[in-house]
């Protein structure tokens, strides 16, 4: 028999039987739609995620920390001035800024205190890497050579201004004891918002010049260099440059590698996610299996006639196969359409309920902080449904279908058509 | 009433028969045919040891109480039920011979079944009815159509076409039934009580219409039944009992029926 005509019969069938076959139907929507929304939420969040994260990460900057080696053993416990211009001579390398910083609190004259992290680095270097983000509300950069200046970044409540003097107390070691250290410098510049910033928050951080940063801590080592690269795109490849170039002693950080981490805990989250989900298309296969059991006890009698007036076995086979099939797309293409509603208005919904915590939560309590969201009312969730994922939830209705369907299918073709026909 | 329009479709048993239809001049031929039904520690012996040759184009009617093995005896010839014991010829090919799939194109091209209780599909039309052997066969959707409607008007039914088996008489019903038997234009025509369900009058016209067909077309009809009116339109009249036959006459071989 013709496949058209097979799937004529197999709806003539369905038609019959409308409201047993919108219940059936019903299970695979419900299955189908659940999977739908939850790949079409978190597709969204992803895709805001990633977009958030690109925002705060500068894809044009690599970060070379100490550490590396093979397997977590060796590499180098610090770095200090001279790696830079290892750094430097790497092939795509526009510029590096070398920096360390330690976290600390910082008094004005006043007494008003600031809870901040001390940053020493070159200022040309900073305007090397960062220029085009910095801009200053007052003053400028400390002069070349002046150690007792300092730049403080954005506050939403300025602590100081430029001539003030503000005071920061330090853990300092001399030789086997450790004492807390006041020291002064004079406001020389304050920043505008420079926004997220990677590794190295701009915003409410203190900077001060490195040698005397160095001095204070009596420390020729450095926590990290910036690499600002000219082609984001060949990031990997100049991140193992730089590698080769320290014997593979060097931890270098691509920013793509940490939207990579993040998103691979998403594609975690999600795939549990739609595991659950798909417990729903179980059920619904199950209830195909049961009513289609049914189905073929009650239409024993048709079978003997079909049988009687020469349909092959394989005949009334795929005639329930493609029932099968019809409810998997009828059911999968419902539960895409609704699937997509629900996570449409889940999206819209979402941030209305948490507008309070969740969005401050990711913010960050230090503004500066990589991948924070930029603000509470910003946050919208637009659901992503690329048409692989809809293809793929048609052919899952289908197969799900046809599965549960395989044993009842199979036991209608085998019915001995005398005993069918005899059937009351 | 017009020659049947010959059905354009590949009769995979074709080959088969044609190669072995010489060896016999009954269109249906049985040996020793058996039939026994294994009942716990019981045996039923549905048809034992029946020995039957049809003549091509015969009108043969059996006759025989409930229960005499008529309907398994028609299952056998129409190679919807195997035998225990024995063979049957359909045109000279030996059932036995062939498959699950061989058994089905039996049933589908050389032989058509009328039931008593008519055995339409009861969410097809008339017409869709008569149609579902020839999509079985895969005739071409136009062409099966046309047959269709063709073999709908043959047996009185062109007008009632598009109507559903529960909107239609039982004579009606028996009707489109016929039609149906005759899609794949097969030369034997198994009918199983075919008035068994009616009234006398509307007994009395299929009766006539079976005859008719057998009497216009050349077609062979192996009619079981109680129905005495019957045996006036047989060729030849066999009498059944107890899985076997017991007395064998010659009919009425009358053309039409009272
Ligand atoms: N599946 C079966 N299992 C056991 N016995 C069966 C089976 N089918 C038929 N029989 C028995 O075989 C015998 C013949 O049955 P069959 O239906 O052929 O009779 P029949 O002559 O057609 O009767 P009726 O006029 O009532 O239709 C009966 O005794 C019946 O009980
Ligand atoms: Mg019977």
């Amino acid at each position: 028999m013709k496949f058209r005509n097979i799937l004529g019969l197999s709806w003539a069938n369905m038609r019959r039987r409308k409201t047993r076959t919108a219940l059936t139907t019903l299970g695979i929507v419900v299955g189908i739609m659940a999977v739908v929304s939850i790949a079409a939420l978190s597709g969204g969040f992803e895709a805001q995620i990633t977009d958030q994260l690109m925002q705060g990460l500068d894809m044009d900057i690599l970060t070379v920390m100490p550490g590396g080696g093979i397997l977590g053993g060796g590499g180098l416990t610090s770095l200090n001035l001279n790696d830079t211009a290892l750094i430097q001579n790497v092939t795509g390398v526009e510029a590096t800024l070398p920096y360390s910083q330690t976290g600390t609190s910082v008094y004005n004259e006043t007494g008003g205190t600031l809870d901040t992290r001390l940053v020493g680095l070159n200022f040309t270097d900073l305007e090397a890497v960062y220029g085009h983000k910095l801009q200053f509300a007052e003053g400028e950069y400390p002069g070349i050579g002046v150690n007792d200046s300092c730049m403080i970044g954005y506050l939403d409540d300025p602590i100081a201004d430029v001539g003030d003097n503000i005071t920061t107390e330090i853990l300092v070691r001399v030789g086997m004891s450790f004492s807390f250290v006041n020291v002064s410098f004079i406001v020389s510049g304050v920043l505008d918002e420079a926004g997220q910033s990677g590794m190295l928050p701009l915003d409410r951080s203190v900077f001060v010049p490195l040698d005397t940063y160095q001095d204070l801590f009596n420390s020729e080592n450095i926590d990290m260099i910036l690499a600002k690269i000219d082609d984001p795109t060949q990031a990997d490849a100049i991140a193992d440059e730089i590698r080769d170039a320290f014997e593979d002693q060097v931890l270098v950080i691509v920013p793509s590698s940490i939207i990579d981490t993040v998103m691979s805990v998403f594609d975690i989250m999600e795939i549990f996610l739609l595991a659950i989900a798909s417990i729903a298309l179980l059920v619904a296969g199950i209830s195909i299996l049961n009513i289609m059991l049914v189905s073929v006890m009650e239409r024993t009698r048709e079978i003997g006639i079909m049988k009687a007036v020469g349909a092959k076995d394989r005949t009334i086979l795929s005639q329930f196969l493609s029932e099968a099939v019809l409810l998997g797309v009828i059911g999968g293409a419902i539960g895409i359409i609704t699937g997509w509603g629900l996570a449409y208005g889940m999206g819209l919904m979402l941030p209305l309920l948490f507008s309070g915590n969740f969005a401050s939560g990711f913010t960050g309590s230090d503004g500066g902080g990589f991948g924070g969201f930029s603000g509470s009312s910003s946050f919208t969730l637009t659901p992503v449904l690329p048409i692989e994922t809809i293809f793929i939830a048609i052919g899952f209705a289908i197969l799900i279908s046809v599965i549960f369907a395989l044993y009842p299918a199979r036991k209608a073709a085998k019915l001995d058509p005398v005993k069918a026909l005899r059937y009351e | 009433m017009t020659e049947q329009k010959p059905v354009q479709t590949t009769d995979p048993l074709k080959a088969l028969y044609d190669y072995q239809s010489h060896t016999s001049d009954y269109i249906i031929e049985t040996t020793n045919l058996c039939k026994t039904y294994e009942m716990g520690p019981v045996q039923v012996h549905a048809v034992q040891g029946v020995n039957l040759q049809v003549r091509r184009g015969e009108f043969l009617v059996i006759l025989g109480v409930s229960g005499s093995g008529k309907s398994t005896l028609l299952h056998l010839l129409g190679a919807l039920d195997q035998p225990t014991q024995g063979k049957v010829y359909v045109e000279g090919l030996d059932l036995s011979t062939l498959d699950h799939n061989k058994l089905a194109d039996v049933r589908l091209r050389r032989v058509g079944f009328v039931f008593q209780f008519f055995n339409l599909m009861p969410q097809l039309t008339a017409q869709g009815n008569v149609e579902l052997p020839l999509k079985f066969a895969e005739v071409p959707t136009a062409s099966a159509r046309g047959r269709a409607r063709e073999l709908l008007t043959r047996v009185g039914l062109g007008e009632r076409r598009e109507h559903i088996p529960s909107e239609l008489s039982g004579g009606e019903q028996q009707r489109v039934a016929i039609a149906r038997s005759l899609a794949n234009n097969p030369r034997i025509i198994l009918a199983d009580e075919p008035t068994g369900n009616l009234d006398t009058k509307t007994g009395a016209e299929i009766i006539h219409l079976l005859r008719e067909l057998n009497q216009t077309q050349g077609l062979t009809f192996v009619v079981v039944g109680h129905d005495q009116r019957l045996t006036t339109v047989a060729d030849r009249v066999i009498e059944m009992q107890d899985g076997a036959f017991v007395s064998e006459r010659k009919g009425g071989g009358e053309v039409t029926v009272q």
